[in-house]
């Protein structure tokens, strides 16, 4: 369960390479390499489950946080296209994507009505579950929204 | 009696940590993996630690190989 993931706002006009770079490594790169490391242990198995976790922004276009958008959108690619080289080896990648987690941090930096539609992470991990879980072995490729209410 | 081995990266943040309790808590052998020994201190006892930044590949797939040596296989990544 890839869990890692890197924020930084600004729009797109104002995206410096250092902000591209960095949105890509965390948000793309890590599950690209990660995925890479442990698909030839699921392989011996015969079968595994891999979760990256992806965001709202990065399938609804949203101003104001471009580069990390698009390290999400990519992930979000990432995770369709190791679906696809992956199933025939029995192993399901899925994301789960949420829009804003009701995290210490969050609420440290955010308005309290900014935070109204905030997940609690313990909702996201329960979705991350559910897709790793064994009776769930057709669903392959899904990244799965997770937005609040 | 095999193991059910899960291992969640980025167990040090608020995602992470509730994901590895939610697994742990579900009877999965849970492996926690973050950049810094002290993200992970929070974490109880029983869910196994490993220090390392999987935004660099090298390091990535050191994780993993210690993973699979230390606790066996993953199956849940």
């Amino acid at each position: 369960m890839n869990t890692l993931g890197a924020f930084r706002p600004g729009e797109a006009l104002a995206a410096t390479p250092e902000d591209l770079r960095v949105m890509l490594d965390v948000n793309l790169g890590a599950a690209l390499w990660l995925s890479q490391a442990v698909a030839p242990y699921m392989r011996r198995r015969g079968g595994g489950a891999i979760v990256h976790v992806s965001a709202r922004p990065a399938s609804v276009p949203t101003a104001g946080m471009a580069a990390y958008s698009l390290g999400k959108a990519a992930l979000n690619h990432l995770v369709r296209i190791l679906d696809l080289e992956l199933r025939p080896d029995g192993i399901r990648v899925n994301a789960v994507a949420p829009q804003l987690l009701d995290t210490a941090r969050n609420r440290a930096v955010l308005a309290p009505e900014a935070l109204a539609h905030a997940v609690p992470p313990e909702a996201i991990a329960n979705i991350i579950a559910f897709l790793v879980d064994g009776l769930v072995t057709d669903i392959g490729g899904a990244i799965v929204p997770a937005y609040g209410a | 009696m095999s193991e059910q081995v899960a291992v969640v990266v980025g167990a040090g943040g608020g995602l992470g940590s509730a994901t590895a309790l939610v697994l742990a808590n579900a009877g999965f052998s849970v492996t926690a993996v973050d950049r810094t020994e002290k993200a992970l201190d929070q974490l109880p006892d029983g869910i196994h630690r490993v220090v390392g930044d999987a935004t660099d590949p090298v390091v990535a797939r050191n994780v993993v190989d210690r993973i699979a040596t230390e606790s066996g296989p993953p199956r849940y990544w």
